[in-house]
């Protein structure tokens, strides 16, 4: 693993201010609530939106501002770039939601609350899928656009996938809904790790439908990084 | 062995939204060989090519057709970028980071060892003028020649083999441009091949051993700048502003005993018309046995001046041209 990538990439989105801002509100407010609320419950989704956060642009800003061609002057290959920039925002949104768990651990075991520690494992390890599925997905979405691109993508993709959503069920078109389920799960891939708590066998089909969204999103990113002209003059 | 081979490269970008208008080409079938410790010189009119050939060179863009070998291997091979350095015409590097901060990133993408990084940084720094202030400080806060400074210094990384350089002196002060100078001479002589793309003629005839001209995708021109000149010209020549200039028909009378042409006053300078170098030495020998005192005497245009004009308008390259793609 090249270190340095990895480093000079969290570097510079933590010296953002706009995303760090975003970073606590996605999750202050959450930490706030589990500590009301006496359960870790609302920090369950946080590492999604905190990847989104430090995925968004991760490829796009570079190639628009132009920072990215002195990069690939360097011994560095496209395609270690954009593993290690998705390594990098899934390895940080993991890390800084379990920061949030132990905070809101403690907080719960200051008011006489004592967190299950199954039910913490399970959570960091969702925490650790969705985080390495949205920061894919994100990762992806800034080979095909410049900037920040991406975010747009993501949402359009979305809100028109909850709009076909809504009208499948209003006609009863059982396909289309379907449909817009599997662009959900594709925009952010999530696997659950309840079977931890019950005993029971883990869900072959969720893990391999969650790898195989992941794997088809660097692939997709890495071919399309590939084959993108860089020079300023390509327009 | 070339250190860089260019054969029949053929470059074009899609028209309009989705290449709905077409393909307009921005190289049409250019070869070129880059011999090691040379530097040369692209010029050429804005939208000739230039940049389109540097980013083949550099990997960033995929030729139509074509083939671009690097000491034998692709350009996009990590052993050559090991050994490239690139300073880009837009200097937009990371401007979160200190300048010695942005160095140290660099060398170690460069895969240098980590012991030699602070001692090679600070000397890369000190060789293009930063000092430690300069250094510390944000290069988001850095002036245009400061960026241009940095980025020089960030190409020279791990003491490159083949330096591409866009523009390099843009925004860069006098004293900067001695020290690029005196960077380019010290490259030369340790082999590293050296492309340089500039509008700036001057400094492009002064450090580069070979020039070549693209007009509309093509090699137009290659000239060897240090080659002896052949060329007429007009000569400037300052006279003593302590005695009376001599009359226009005594200048015209002189000039035309040493071969040359009176072209007229232009305070505080006579110009005259000289065949070639030659003619320019008779003719100030003659200007000085007659008497005349010169001070000063300096071509009206540099060369590449006059190449750039004549193969801009179309008028060929003139008489130490090589035909297009036919030498290295």
């Amino acid at each position: 693993m090249n270190a340095t990538l990895v480093a000079a990439f969290l570097r510079q989105r933590f010296t953002s201010p706009i995303r760090v801002g975003l970073l606590l509100l996605v999750t202050v407010f959450p930490l706030g609530g589990a500590v009301l609320m006496n359960t870790l419950a609302p920090l369950a989704g946080i590492a999604s939106p905190i990847a989104f956060i430090l995925a968004a642009g991760a490829i796009g800003q570079d190639v628009s501002s132009g920072t990215l061609q002195l990069l690939l002057v360097r011994p560095v290959s496209r395609p270690s770039l954009l593993v290690h920039r998705w390594l990098g925002s899934a390895l940080a949104a993991t890390a800084i939601t379990m920061l949030m768990l132990i905070l809101g651990s403690g907080a719960l075991v200051l008011r006489g609350t004592h967190p299950d520690a199954l039910d913490l494992i399970r959570m960091v390890l969702e925490a650790l899928c969705s985080a390495a599925g949205s920061a894919a997905v994100m990762v992806m979405l800034s080979t095909l656009v410049g900037g920040l691109g991406d975010v747009a993508l993501f949402f359009a993709a979305l809100i028109l996938s909850q709009m076909l959503e809504v009208l499948g069920t209003f006609q009863h078109w059982d396909w289309l809904v379907r449909a817009c389920a599997e662009v959900h799960g594709v925009l952010s891939p999530q696997l659950s790790w309840e079977w931890m708590l019950h005993g029971t066998p883990p869900s072959w089909f969720a893990l391999a439908s969650w790898a195989s969204t992941v794997t088809l999103a660097l692939a997709v990113g890495i071919a399309r990084l590939n084959r993108r002209e860089l020079s300023y003059a390509a327009g | 062995m070339p250190a860089i081979v260019v054969e029949n490269l053929v470059k074009s970008y899609p028209r309009g939204m989705g290449g709905l208008g077409g393909r307009v080409t921005a190289l049409a079938g250019v070869s070129l060989t880059f011999e090691p410790g040379e530097t040369v010189g692209i010029i050429g009119p804005n939208g000739a090519g230039k940049t389109t050939l540097l980013g083949c060179l550099l990997g960033f863009l995929r030729p139509d057709s074509g083939t671009l070998s690097i000491e034998g291997r692709a350009v996009d091979d990590l052993g050559v970028r090991a050994a490239t350095g690139y300073l880009p015409e837009r200097l937009v590097l990371d401007r979160w980071m200190s300048g010695m901060a942005f160095m140290h990133y660099h060398h170690a993408l460069a895969r240098l060892p980590e012991g030699t990084r602070q001692r090679d940084c600070q000397a890369l720094l000190d060789r293009v003028g930063l000092d430690r202030e300069a250094a510390g400080r944000r290069v988001g806060r850095y002036s245009r020649g400061m960026l241009q400074r940095l980025a020089l210094a960030q190409a020279l990384i791990g003491s490159p083999r083949f330096l591409y350089l866009d523009e390099p002196i843009s925004g860069v002060d006098p004293a900067g441009i001695v020290t690029f100078r005196e960077i380019l001479s010290g490259l030369s002589s340790s082999g590293a091949t050296v492309i340089i793309n500039s509008h700036q003629l001057s400094e492009v005839e002064r450090v580069c051993h070979r020039v070549v001209f693209v007009k509309q995708g093509k090699v137009e021109a290659m000239e060897t700048t240090r080659a002896g000149a052949s060329h007429a010209r007009v000569l400037r020549v300052r006279l003593s502003t302590e005695q009376v200039a001599p009359p226009a028909d005594r200048l015209t009378a002189i000039a035309a005993e040493a071969g040359a042409s009176y072209r007229g006053w232009s305070p505080p300078d006579a110009r005259f018309a000289v065949a070639d170098d030659a003619g320019a030495t008779r003719l100030l020998a003659a200007l000085l046995a007659a008497g005349v005192a010169v001070t000063e005497a300096s071509p009206e245009e540099g060369r590449l001046e006059r190449l750039f004009t004549e193969a801009a308008v179309g008028r060929g390259a003139g008489a130490s041209a090589t035909p297009p793609g036919g030498a290295s």
